[in-house]
């Protein structure tokens, strides 16, 4: 029988390492998603995840089963993302000038069809919570009631950041539309 | 929902392709996770003890009220340092839950204190009445024996209430 | 069409008031529970009322895992005795008060004795009272015999010491088998000192006799 989220929780709580290596294994691929959509970065991602993953294994006991496991791992994991965000923005605050241009300019068609850098590049020019909301709703799939036990924001806030994530991607890619 | 945008549906597409697992970040993160986890197995014996022992247990519970150190944050009203503690030997952890963090588990967590047969932390809390209560191993309501009782509403889960009064 | 609507409907949302409430309450009601639980808001709103302590009361019935019908009847039951605290304890009665009242309304204490507990405390805040007082009764002290233990501490201008003694001891008398009213009149009594008015032995709240057994010893 598949074990449920909830049964690798219990044996993991009661000292079985190998419970907790199956929920890493499970979740570990989406996390890194995630992280990676909102970071950018791929060593920024593994190390959010890492501290996510050492966060929930210290607070397992605080998991409440009635709680969707993912919902509460991702809970974790978008504070780390958040965190790192801000940080990595003040790092290159130097930088807006040049964002600020990249916004108002639609990102161009890069030759040999690089569309997924361009859209990694339009990813980060969203503000952080639209970036968040968009990737929890469109790539996570979770409901709004989720992703507001997520990020703690309303569900109209997280619905107007959902829809202007849209547009704006939406218009900084424009170049690659009938592609 | 919305209006479908054939290109969205692309950028989403693109955004759901997987990342490449490395197996290296994956053991440092195995690692670094069950490190801490010398203490758990003996934590895991100690479960054996029933819960009830653990709430007869909570016999030292202390709610200091600080009397330096209330401070004005940003114009909101005053707030003052109240310490909760709470003796639960036997737990893996203790959490805080009240009316001032919106009885959320995962809000403030106690910490152990010394050799872990204690557990506490400090909040700081506005003038006015709060309820709270401890919650132990994600599961265990704790009221707190040195407080005052607050009625149950209905709820069939006990917690307790202190008054923090106006400072002048 | 339906597009249309709904962005409408998400731009006129984005455009109302934002409570804070809303928020905190959107990752952990249903929709059904919230709308309801926002009505009694907006109603304790409307009447004056803090609309605080209701968003808090939906809040921990969640965390304590109440279904959505025992959550709204849990909030709309504290509407109701918030209204009743204040008709007892004033127009002027604070937010810690009226929930302190609310909750003493809840375990049985009469909104008559809210007000004598009001008039022997002449203006001094009656939250800690009102808070010793419900945790007396919910250890077995008749509400009755409760309010006039709690009223001879408030005449007494007792403070944050005097009610935690009052709680401790009484709580230990009754540990250690004695009855619950006897213990918390006996308490209040010399916790209260010379500077109140004699409980009678009865227990009886002073002046309710023909033949005054009152008078300052």
């Amino acid at each position: 029988m598949w074990p449920s989220d909830a049964d690798l929780v219990r044996r993991a709580r009661d000292g079985d390492p190998a419970a907790f290596e199956a929920l890493v294994d499970r979740h570990y691929p989406d996390c890194l998603r995630y992280a990676f959509r909102m970071l950018g970065d791929r060593a920024d991602a593994e190390e959010a995840v890492q501290d996510a993953f050492v966060r929930a294994y210290r607070s397992l006991w605080n998991y409440r089963e009635r709680d969707q496991f993912r919902v509460w791992l991702l809970r974790i994991l978008a504070n780390r993302c958040r965190t790192r965000a801000a940080a990595a923005r003040r790092r290159l605050r130097h930088l807006e000038a040049f964002a600020a241009s990249v916004d108002r300019t639609a990102v161009a068609p890069q030759p040999n069809g690089g569309f997924g850098r361009a859209v990694q590049r339009a990813l980060a020019a969203l503000p952080v919570e639209q970036r968040e909301a968009f990737l929890l709703k469109h790539v996570e799939e979770l409901s709004y009631e989720e992703i507001a036990r997520i990020t703690g924001a309303g569900l109209s806030a997280l619905r107007m950041r959902v829809k202007r994530a849209r547009e704006r991607l939406a218009a900084l890619l424009e170049a690659y539309r009938d592609d | 929902m919305t209006d479908r945008d054939p290109l969205l549906d692309r950028v989403i597409a693109e955004l759901k392709q997987p990342i490449e697992v490395d197996p290296a970040a994956r053991r440092r993160l195995l690692d670094a996770a069950l490190a801490g986890s010398r203490r758990r197995p003996a934590a895991a014996l100690l479960r054996r003890l029933s819960p009830v022992a653990v709430a007869a247990a909570a016999g030292i519970v202390l709610v200091v009220l600080a009397g330096p150190g209330a401070e004005r944050e940003r114009g909101e009203r005053w707030t003052t340092p109240v310490r909760f503690a709470l003796a639960a030997p036997a737990a893996r952890g203790v959490a805080l839950v009240g009316d001032f963090n919106d009885w959320d588990p995962d809000a403030t967590p106690l910490e152990p204190v010394g050799s872990g047969d204690e557990w506490a932390v400090t909040v700081r809390l506005r003038p006015g009445r709060h309820a709270y209560a401890f919650v132990v191993d994600g599961t265990q309501w704790v009221p707190d024996p040195t407080a005052a009782l607050a009625p149950d509403d209905g709820f069939g889960v006990p917690s307790s209430v202190i008054v923090i009064p106006e400072r002048m | 069409m339906r597009w249309t609507a709904a962005a409408l409907c998400a731009l006129l949302l984005a455009a109302a008031p934002l409570h804070g409430q809303d928020r905190r309450l959107d990752g952990r009601l249903d929709a059904e529970t919230r709308r309801a639980v926002l009505a009694l808001v907006d109603s304790a709103r409307a009447a004056g009322l803090p609309t605080e302590p209701l968003i808090q009361k939906a809040l921990e019935g969640e965390s304590k895992g109440a279904d959505g019908a025992r959550i709204v009847a849990a909030v709309r039951a504290l509407l109701g005795r918030l209204h009743a605290a204040r008709a007892a304890l004033g127009r002027t009665a604070g937010d810690a008060d009226l929930v302190a009242g609310a909750a003493a309304l809840y375990v049985g204490v009469a909104p008559d004795r809210l007000e004598r507990l009001r008039n022997a405390s002449s203006g001094a805040p009656l939250a800690l009272a009102l808070v010793a007082l419900a945790d007396l009764v919910q250890r077995g002290v008749p509400p009755d015999t409760a309010a006039t233990a709690i009223e001879a501490l408030a005449r007494a201008r007792s403070g944050e010491g005097e009610y935690r003694m009052l709680r401790q001891l009484v709580e230990q008398d009754i540990r250690t088998g004695a009855a619950p009213a006897a213990a918390a009149l006996e308490r209040a009594r010399r916790i209260a000192g010379s500077r109140s008015p004699v409980i009678p032995p009865d227990g009886r709240p002073p002046g309710s006799e023909p033949s005054g057994g009152g008078g300052v010893r």
